[in-house]
């Protein structure tokens, strides 16, 4: 038995906002943003049979939503195409610019996150941080950045995130390292 | 899952390592003696400590982002009358 009945006449209007935001997280494109929320919402119109009211309707039209972003994804190829190339290719150039390759990999000097400032306390109460954060965000390379919004955002599983994303644990670990060194250091540097 | 990793040194981890593992360990945990390194480590180097303390902070910062979100990034109206027209010619 249904407990929740789609209402098809009222997606726009309930839902339409929510969708695009969603969208917008991983998709810099806000034209292309558009496109995915209304083929998801022609989608959704097609399906309404497979729709059996076990999650709210929201939930539904954001599930088929999340795959049409990563179908996006892979069709434009940016996803999977050789990730392990590229991660491999750029290894060397990525952390010797934050840690000294050279002598055993510890912090640059002037990359190692320091004592006597206030930037943890920016990190933790400033108001005016969400405006930076969303600026480093864009900033970083996409597949990057997918990665790290469904860490952090949906607060989806590791599992879960290589699955859906046609990721290798290990790319994944390394993604996720990735991100956190150049959002610190960009959010650092937006402070300053 | 098991942790794909070889480290540079039988005993001490790099800076680099350090910070590469503090997220599999947030999320699932070391093998001991993994985990014995990275706490020795981390007693002695302060930005590890810091960059570590860092990224949680930034973490849940990222949750908050989402509501905010919503309320930058709207469609306008015309969109969603677009939107509709196209879902009613759809369901025709």
């Amino acid at each position: 038995m249904p407990q929740e009945k789609l209402n098809p006449d009222q997606w726009v209007d309930l839902y339409a906002d929510y969708l695009f935001a969603f969208a917008r997280q991983k998709v810099r494109d806000p034209e292309q943003c558009k496109d995915l929320v209304s083929e998801t919402l022609l989608s959704a119109l097609k399906a309404q049979d497979q729709f059996r009211g076990e999650a709210s309707e929201k939930t539904w039209l954001t599930r088929i939503l999340h795959f049409k972003i990563i179908d996006y994804y892979r069709k434009s190829g940016k996803s999977t195409q050789n990730l392990d190339e590229y991660l491999a290719q750029t290894e060397n150039a990525f952390y010797d610019s934050f840690f000294d390759t050279s002598h055993g990999d510890h912090w640059h000097k002037n990359k190692r996150p320091n004592a006597q400032n206030g930037f943890t306390s920016f990190l933790a109460d400033s108001f005016d941080f969400q405006e930076v954060l969303n600026f480093c965000l864009e900033k970083l390379p996409t597949r990057m950045r997918t990665i790290f919004v469904s860490k952090y955002l949906e607060d989806e599983d590791s599992e879960v995130i290589c699955k859906e994303n046609e990721i290798s644990s290990s790319n994944y670990w390394v993604l996720i390292h990735r991100a956190k060194l150049v959002m610190r250091a960009c959010l650092e540097k937006q402070w300053l | 899952m098991k942790v794909a990793f070889k480290s540079t040194y039988k005993w001490s981890l790099t800076c680099k390592e350090v910070t590469f593992l503090s997220s599999i360990r947030e999320e699932q945990g070391l093998p001991f003696w993994l985990e014995m390194r990275i706490r020795y480590h981390l007693g002695l180097c302060g930005p590890c400590r810091r960059f570590i303390h860092q990224s949680k902070l930034i973490a849940s910062r990222m949750s908050q982002r989402f509501q905010q979100l919503s309320e930058t990034f709207k469609l306008s109206d015309d969109d969603k009358k677009a939107l509709k027209e196209r879902l009613k010619n759809e369901k025709k």
